[in-house]
């Protein structure tokens, strides 16, 4: 099966499941300083502009949403908001129906143990003191599952062979002796070891040269085609490069939702002026 | 090969490596002699025998008292020593006490100690021995405890910021976000990553609590009278530097060359033990 037919096909099963991650109506504003008035009296800074506004967004089992917007556009908040690392100053997220609602609500919980995270340095996201081994046997570690050292091993090495690395050779490198590409690599398979139902991807790829971004671009493939019922949020900048892996498409401008909907029709009838240069500055 | 025996070659490499090995080396087992022998008896003094230069029955002469000056700094090295591991030891846990509690999530506890430890940073370390002296007189747990407390709160002060990149860093997130705790992520990803930092500033201490020692023992503060420590043998005969001034040197040279040797051991102990330079270590973990 093609990769645009097995696309389309998850594109329709996916909207019609239930979301596996949603977030109603997120609004976010960031504590700016306050300006002195004569008088004693205080005023905001420009900088209460809120960083998400009124973002409504459902992410379905196997669905792979694409965060598309440029610098400041709120694409990392919203993702950090809807992994329970951030609260929202309005709306509420729900993780399996459950609402993620401090550390120790039901859906936090959940999405600890069922999501892996991707970032966009791959340098400043691996422990510099860590071998590979060690930060892709990390999730299972943390999460004390029943499972024997040895397993949690063997685990390590076989999520190093799903993301392209050969674990004989990286399984005892620092991230000093690796490559941006290997490095993000390392990352993914960390993200990937515990068999996570959600992958979070922060502009993953943003920070590699052009042939490193492709490698890591089917490897994301890979994991859809290996783990179909993952859901996937893709953060980038760049709508050349994920309009290929996503099913739906969200894309931010200042914090406000500029387009949403399945990537076919995002990309056929775009609606907004910003959507429309974004196309064409993939195309 | 073993990481320790990796870290040991890595600084048996380099020449002030070797110094700082074989001077701590030295220190350490003539300490540990000194407990059961020493070349004349401490107490055994000679009225005909004051300061006298040093000969095959005295090597480093005698002082007023016509007593043994080796027998008396090798008897005083495992004072020294004791101070020095007692005050890191005592800094090291009060340090990482602080740097908890100003990595704390409670950010009023957090800003609270940096205020009491920047409050606190300023208050010299003679001053705080001075205080501790008037309840508890003249004594080791003068120097050990003022000192760990002056070294604690510069400890936690020096590394904290790097304590809060790590604590910041995107691998301490991915760690949360897999649902690591406070404690966890602190003992797996922050004291590995500022653990560098602090050898350098505990080797530093341990020079610094030897020369704290001379100081507070010559002020009458410090080791009690008849109590051995290479402070004493320099507090005893400085007042005759001009005369004699051989016994004063003895002292003198051992303290800066301890000193000069931990502080050199402290910097290839960093750089050795740390896998991000030590391209060895990194070998042995592929």
């Amino acid at each position: 099966m093609s990769m645009s037919a097995m696309r389309d096909g998850c594109e329709s099963k996916a909207m019609r499941a239930t979301p596996l991650l949603e977030g109603s109506n997120i609004s976010k504003v960031f504590r700016g300083r306050l300006r002195r008035l004569p008088g004693g009296r205080g005023e905001c800074s420009d900088s209460r502009r809120p960083a998400l506004d009124g973002v409504s967004v459902a992410v379905r089992p196997g669905e792979c949403l694409a965060l598309i917007g440029g610098s400041g556009s709120g694409k990392s908040t919203l993702t950090r908001i809807l992994l329970g690392l951030e609260s929202p100053t309005r709306g509420r997220v729900a993780y399996r129906g459950e609402p993620v609602d401090g550390t120790r609500s039901e859906g936090y919980r959940f999405l600890r143990r069922e999501a892996g995270l991707v970032f966009q340095n791959p340098f400043t996201s691996l422990d510099p003191r860590w071998t590979a081994l060690r930060t892709v046997a990390e999730p299972l570690r943390i999460q004390a599952r029943d499972l024997t050292a040895q397993m949690v091993e063997q685990a390590a090495l076989e999520a190093l062979s799903q993301v392209g690395l050969d674990p004989g050779e990286f399984a005892g490198r620092y991230p000093v002796d690796c490559s941006g590409g290997q490095a993000q690599r390392i990352a993914i398979a960390r993200a990937i070891v515990a068999n996570p139902k959600l992958i979070v991807a922060d502009e993953p790829m943003s920070s590699l040269d052009v042939l490193s971004r492709l490698g890591i671009l089917r490897t994301f493939r890979s994991i859809r085609e290996r783990s179909p019922q993952t859901a996937i949020i893709l953060v980038s900048h760049d709508l050349g490069l994920v309009q290929h892996l996503a099913d739906t498409i969200m894309v931010l401008q200042q914090g406000r939702v500029q387009e949403y909907g399945p990537t076919s029709t995002v990309l056929a009838h775009p609606s907004s002026s910003y959507t429309k240069e974004l196309i064409a500055a993939a195309s | 090969m073993t990481t320790v025996a990796i870290v040991a070659r890595s600084m048996w490499s380099r020449a002030e490596g070797k110094f700082s090995i074989l001077v701590l080396g030295l220190w350490v087992l003539v300490s540990l002699v000194s407990l059961v022998w020493t070349p004349q008896s401490l107490w055994a003094t000679d009225g005909y025998q004051v300061w006298k230069a040093p000969s095959a029955q005295h090597w480093l002469g005698t002082d007023g008292t016509g007593a043994d000056v080796l027998s008396w700094l090798m008897a005083g090295s495992h004072t020294n020593l004791l101070i020095s591991l007692l005050a890191v030891l005592l800094a090291a846990l009060l340090g990482l006490l602080l740097l908890t509690a100003m990595l704390a999530s409670n950010q009023l506890l957090a800003a609270g100690t940096v205020v009491v430890v920047d409050a606190l940073i300023s208050l010299p370390t003679v001053l705080l021995a001075l205080m501790l002296a008037v309840p508890l007189g003249p004594s080791i747990a003068v120097i050990v405890i003022s000192c760990g407390i002056g070294y604690g709160l510069n400890l936690a002060r020096i590394v904290r910021p790097q304590a809060l990149l790590a604590a910041g860093s995107d691998y301490a997130l991915s760690a949360k976000a897999n649902g690591a705790g406070g404690w966890r992520i602190m003992l797996d990803h922050i004291l590995p990553n500022v653990m560098p930092t602090m050898a350098v500033q505990l080797s530093l201490s341990a020079g610094t609590a030897l020369l704290a020692e001379s100081g507070l023992t010559y002020l009458g503060i410090g080791v009690p009278s008849g109590v051995p420590s290479w402070g004493h043998s320099l507090a005893t005969s400085v007042k005759f530097i001009d005369v004699f001034p051989l016994t004063v040197l003895w002292p003198g040279l051992l303290v800066t060359m301890v000193v000069v040797a931990l502080n050199v051991c402290g910097d290839l102990l960093r750089q050795a033990m740390d896998p991000v330079s030590n391209p060895e270590l990194r070998k042995l973990a592929a």
